[in-house]
């Protein structure tokens, strides 16, 4: 059930599928099979189809609760009745411009809200689209509470068709490229997300902007059908309506999202025999799905051809010779680090002067000073509330440090945000494991690939050779990296089902995939048995050599952390009491008072 | 997966009964409202009527020997809803005429559709002008919001009233075009008229009522809703103003009676039935009415009936169940008698012309009630 390195094979089958449903269908129409009364359900189902992708692109792909999806509708409704009423535009012109007044709307209600969460933000986007309404309830231009009458009236489904698959084929390019992985990542983890470089509030309100702007381009499509539109059209209820069918669907799932519009769309007239009772059977059926399948009807799963699009794919190969196997584009360059333009090797690669951090009254880290020169191995230690995790957190950018600065290859990175501070080259693990727990292993390091992505959501539609090669080379790079941390066998297994310790190592494979000079290494060897332990040594060991690292560690395993490092900086209470070599560390009796007893002596 | 076959089969079976549903030989009317949602009582009123005339004329022989099967199919109100299902009643039912939709945002998208299906249609109940534009198979029962200032114009008129102030809402368009109207057509009549205005949310109407009474206004026409109606009745008492208070069928409910007190009495509005006529007709109607469904019937329910009476009634002047020939009999319509006004004909936008009527509030055993006085020919 998972995507595959050939999408192309998936959305081909989807466009033929589309295709073909659409002949039919028309052939049906034009033989007088079909009467208007199947093409007007034919029209809802289509305009419900666009509503329902679009907002699982925020709600479902994005995890962004939103249910004021209507509102947006409303803006592409009005926006295309307008221009079609005073300047006679055609119909493809009102839907573009639907769409831009829309994603315009949508950017505007985005950043603000998108900063609030869950709840909060459901019910800012409710508040919001309830203000879009009453606005257009109160304007001249929007004919008021009557509404517009008088909009060229476009009762041919054929055009809704085109323009649902067109957005559905938009929608899905979308989602199944880096920009997608980086939306999916910011719902499985949105700190994470930023640690792999993705500037979460840009993309959030990106997927909110696209996601409002084909609910402004279902909007243009209802208006010209109904030839009238009305504020009471857009109501709070509406909003729910879309939801409800994207949560029976699946959140996550543009199959099911599809699946659940179309039958949605037509149960209630198939329910309408047995008249009054609908309105207890349609809440019913809905009741029953949701007790037997929470999930939604598909989850976050996709139905995918898969036998279909093999069967089409050699049939292609007997045509099409070698595309197949396309090579990465060789001008790619090799995982390695990002070559150090213009850097001074000679210079520390990190340094941290006066830090400190205050939680309220708490003085969590006061006055840290260490240096990295390029390529060690460090390590920072102190019993648990020294505040080594507060360190990382400082120097990641999750926690904007009170007083001091970090510089990192002789740069301030203090104060910048997460994503940019990976893009700096530093990445990081967490001490509590923070996967994109229900991707598989691959995606999760794939979406690591993000900063080295490359290509705009442009090209990922218009699915050039660049963006083909370039998601073949972020493919095989991913999977090396699989392998160099002994994961090859798990790459389509979910990351949440993995032991502890193949957790682990997988935090380090993303953290790789990000490109860094400096990783950070947060209890890497927490959970893990000795032998796991020692393996652990040898892969840190590795993978500086080989990636040409400068690798920063906290770990309780003394071991490890005195046959690894080469230097250590033992924090108390957020103060550094000492700082040296192992030996030196043992022997000191202010750390072993502090932190190590008796026994490490 | 057992379960999603069941619930297949159940979906298959349901299609199926509605498949099959036979014909039979009569006549199918086509009747769509809101029969549940928010609006549902207006729905349900219309529809109740219709069943209520398609009843007696079916008891009494039919028509053209046949007799009338009425496809009742509910919107809930929306405008989408609508547009399926006078799709659905005229490619599946193959309906000779609809009955509804009855609300202004339902009737304006079904009116296209049975233009462009030639299907006859009468909306009992829709007001907004724009309903009948959409072309000559559209027609209407009720009156359009504006003909209500001409009623209040020709009863003030009639009471001898040469002075007169209109208070309206700013901004709200139902207000500013029923004074538009009024004023256009009192001036036209050599009367004196001043237009005062209020806003949104205003609960204190005392500078407009002293304008109205230093201007010496002997009506005052009140293009505003019933909750306005109050505040403006009680206040106007309270300064011993007293003229002529005319109002729209806005004005038309029981909270104005309880709230107002006697402040309101003597006030008049404008409506499209009442109860109070004493006409045989309407008083054999609310009796019928009241042994079919045992409760009293909303106004909307008298719109609903002579609908139904109507497009029945043009059938048989058609003489054929070509819906052509029935369009062109209820454009012909001349003197039709109806519950809800005399002599009915219909004008060449397919609105109605016929009587107002109007009520006034009068103290009926120590209770406050509307009451009929007059039916006016705009």
């Amino acid at each position: 059930m998972r995507r595959h390195p050939n999408q192309l094979r998936g959305s081909a089958i989807w466009i033929a599928v589309g295709a073909v449903a659409l002949v039919v269908v028309n052939i049906l129409v034009a033989t007088g099979s079909l009467d208007s009364y199947y093409t007007s359900v034919l029209g809802v189902v289509g305009i419900n189809i666009i509503l329902t992708t679009s907002l699982n692109l925020i709600n479902g792909i994005t995890g962004q609760l939103s249910i004021g999806h209507a509102g947006f509708m409303a803006v592409g409704a009005y926006t295309a009745g307008i221009l079609s009423m005073h300047f006679q535009t055609p119909l493809v012109v009102n839907i573009l411009a639907a769409f831009a007044a829309a994603a315009i709307v949508g950017v505007l209600i985005g950043l603000p809200t998108l900063r609030l969460r869950g709840d909060y933000l459901a019910i800012a986007t409710l508040g919001f689209g309830e203000i879009i309404r009453v606005v257009i309830q109160n304007l001249k231009i929007t004919g008021g509470a009557f509404g517009l009458i008088g909009i060229e009236w476009i009762d041919n489904f054929f055009y809704i068709e085109i323009v649902a698959i067109v957005s559905v084929i938009i929608i899905w390019r979308i989602v199944n490229s880096a920009p997608g992985r980086a939306l999916v990542a910011i719902r499985e983890d949105e700190i994470a997300a930023e640690t792999m470089g993705i500037n979460t509030t840009a993309y959030k309100v990106m997927a909110f902007a696209i996601g409002s702007a084909f609910a402004g381009v279902a909007g243009a499509l209802f208006a010209h059908r109904m030839a009238f539109i009305s504020p009471s059209d857009f109501t709070f209820l509406k909003s729910i309506d879309v939801l409800v069918m994207v949560v029976l669907g699946g959140l996550g799932s543009l199959t099911g999202a599809i699946i659940s519009a179309v039958s949605l769309s037509l149960l209630p007239e198939f329910l309408r025999v047995i008249d009054e009772w609908r309105m207890v059977i349609y809440p019913l059926l809905l009741v029953v799905v949701m007790l037997f399948r929470p999930q939604g009807l598909l989850g976050t799963k996709e139905v995918h051809f898969g036998a279909i699009s093999a069967a089409l794919q050699r049939l292609k190969s007997l045509f099409v010779k070698g595309e197949e196997h396309l090579e990465p584009a060789s001008d790619l360059p090799a995982i390695a680090t990002r070559e150090a333009d213009g850097v001074n090797t000679d210079e520390p690669i990190l340094e941290v002067r006066g830090l400190s951090i205050y939680f309220g009254g708490l003085k969590a880290v006061s006055d840290l000073n260490m240096t990295l020169q390029r390529g060690a191995l460090h390590g920072l230690i102190g019993p648990n509330g020294a505040g080594k995790t507060t360190v990382f957190n400082m120097i990641t950018g999750l926690h904007p440090p009170s007083e001091g600065e970090i510089l990192f290859e002789g740069k301030r990175i203090d104060g910048k945000p997460p994503h940019a501070v990976t893009a700096a080259g530093i990445a990081r693990t967490f001490q509590n494991i923070r996967l994109f727990k229900d991707l598989t292993v691959l995606d999760n390091v794939k979406t690591a690939f993000h900063l080295s992505t490359g290509y705009g959501v442009g090209s990922a539609l218009a699915y050039t050779p660049s963006y083909v090669a370039k998601e073949r080379w972020i493919d095989s790079e991913a999977r090396r990296l699989l392998e160099i941390l002994n994961l090859q066998d798990r790459s389509m297994e979910l990351a949440r089902n993995l032991p502890y310790g193949e957790q682990r190592r997988l935090e380090i494979a993303r953290a790789l995939a990000t490109r860094p000079s400096l990783l950070l290494l947060d209890e890497p060897a927490a959970g893990m048995n000795p032998q796991e332990t020692a393996d652990l040594m040898d892969l840190i060991r590795r993978i500086r050599d080989e990636f040409d690292l400068t690798i920063l560690l906290i770990e309780h395993d003394m071991s490890l952390v005195m046959q690894l490092c080469e230097r250590i900086t033992v924090l108390d209470y957020g103060m550094t009491i000492f700082e040296g070599t192992p030996d030196e560390v043992k022997r000191n009796p202010r750390v072993i008072e502090a932190y190590l007893g008796e026994e490490a002596g | 997966m057992r379960r999603y076959i069941l619930v297949a089969v159940l979906v298959l079976a349901v299609a199926a009964i509605s498949l099959t549903a036979a014909a039979a030989d009569t006549i199918k009317l086509g009747l769509v409202g809101p029969m549940t949602g928010p609006v549902a009582a207006y729905g349900e009123g219309v529809r109740d009527g219709a069943i209520l005339a398609v009843e007696q004329i079916n008891a009494s022989g039919g028509v053209l020997g046949k007799q009338i099967e009425l496809v009742i199919l509910d919107t809930q109100g929306d405008a989408q809803q609508t547009n399926i299902l006078v799709n659905r009643l005229i490619q599946r039912e193959q309906i000779v005429g609809l009955i509804g939709p009855v609300i202004t945002t339902e009737a304006v998208v079904g009116g296209p559709i049975c233009q462009r299906f030639g299907v006859p249609m009468i909306t009992p109940t829709a007001t907004a002008v724009e309903v009948t534009l959409v072309g000559d198979y559209v027609f209407r029962v009720c009156y359009t919001d504006d003909y209500q200032s001409i009623a209040a114009v020709n009863y003030m008129h009639q009471q001898g009233i040469k002075k007169a102030g209109v208070l309206y809402k700013v901004g709200d368009t139902y207000s500013e075009g029923l004074k538009n109207v009024f004023v256009d057509a009192f001036r036209k009549l050599g009367g004196e008229v001043i237009d005062v205005a209020y806003n949104l949310g205003d609960t204190d109407f005392s500078a407009q009522l002293s304008t109205l009474k230093s201007f010496g206004a002997e009506g005052v026409f009140c293009p505003f809703y019933y909750d306005d109606a109050i505040l403006v009745t009680r206040q106007a008492a309270a300064m011993g103003f007293a003229p002529l208070f005319v109002g729209p069928d806005g004005w038309d409910a029981p909270e104005l009676l309880d709230q107002a007190g006697d402040a309101a009495l003597g006030a008049t509005m404008t409506t499209h039935y009442s109860p109070t006529d004493t006409r045989p007709m309407v008083q054999q109607y609310l009796k019928d009415y009241q042994e079919r469904f045992g409760r009293f019937p909303i106004v909307l329910s008298a719109l609903g009936y002579d609908a139904a009476r109507l497009m029945i009634d043009a059938i048989e002047r058609a003489g054929s169940l070509d819906r052509r020939a029935i369009r062109d009999a209820i454009a012909a319509t001349e003197g039709f008698d109806g519950v809800t006004g005399n002599s009915i004909s219909l004008d060449a936008n397919g609105n109605p012309i016929k009587d107002v009527t109007i009520v006034m509030v009068v103290k009926k055993d120590g209770k406050l009630a509307f009451e009929f006085v007059d039916a006016v020919r705009p």
